[in-house]
């Protein structure tokens, strides 16, 4: 893999710390993490933490296509609420 | 019946925008401040400094996840404000919103909390029971979003019909 000689290159330029403990880091630390993640099974891993999203994706995309109408309000709570409404500004010009 | 092509724009930025808050609320409220779990806590237990730095790096997989799902939705949003015939509700929107988080809550609680079992919601006790109230929260936000949105895109549609 070329990422962790790319990480690799990456830490001699990262001036460290009294911590060492970054995924970057030159460090015992730093080594381990690395070996913990970029082991073999980093793209299955990888696929695991990505798994919802090609679901969620569809699901959205599936709710933009199919989406159904709202229904309009009925008449009555249509006619009240116009009727509000019409009174405000009459009540203000008095 | 209120034209779909008039509510669809609104919907569908909301909810792109709903999935990533929901994903925050989740990285921040249950990874971070109460660390009731991580992203892989239940393959890669938290038990030394190395196996919680994996189980971060994995979190900020899921939150660069979650911060593109909420670019996407604000250059959704902002093409469905600017574009014609679209009825504008703000209470619509937040249903939306309300709508992807309950999304989120239901696909990410089943794929992984159930099916790949990477963690639970509460990794130490009864993590059955508290999955189980995770993934009924996202049907409550769904149902509790669409009826915010109805009536928010109903009230909008009486104000572009009042008689001038």
């Amino acid at each position: 893999m070329r990422l962790p000689r790319y990480l690799a290159a990456v830490t001699a330029a990262v001036p460290t710390t009294v911590a060492h403990a970054c995924t970057v880091c030159d460090s015992a630390n730093g080594h381990q993490l690395r070996a913990g993640l970029f082991n073999g099974h980093f793209l299955h891993t990888l696929g695991v933490v990505a798994a919802p999203v090609p679901v969620l994706l569809g699901a959205v995309l599936l709710l933009h296509r199919l989406l159904p109408g709202f229904p309009e309000p009925s008449t009555e709570h249509a006619t009240a609420q116009t009727f509000s409404r019409d009174l405000v500004p009459a009540e203000a010009a008095q | 019946m209120i034209p779909r092509e008039a509510t669809r724009p609104l919907v569908t930025a909301g909810v792109v925008l709903g999935i990533g808050m929901g994903g925050f609320v989740d990285g921040i409220l249950f990874h971070q401040i109460l660390q009731l779990h991580n992203m892989l806590s239940n393959w890669v237990l938290r038990d030394s400094l190395v196996n919680e730095q994996i189980n971060m790096v994995w979190d900020g997989f899921f939150h660069a996840f979650t911060w593109a799902s909420v670019a996407v939705g604000l250059v959704l949003l902002w093409r469905a404000v600017t574009r014609p015939g679209v009825l504008l509700s703000g209470q619509a929107l937040l249903g939306a919103i309300l709508f992807g988080a309950g999304l989120f809550n239901l696909v990410e609680g089943t794929i992984d909390h159930e099916i790949l079992q990477v963690h639970h919601v509460y990794q130490n006790g009864n993590h059955l029971l508290w999955d189980m109230v995770f993934l009924l929260s996202g049907v409550v936000l769904m149902a509790a979003g669409w009826l915010t949105m109805r009536t928010g895109f109903q009230k909008a549609h009486s104000c572009t019909q009042k008689p001038v």
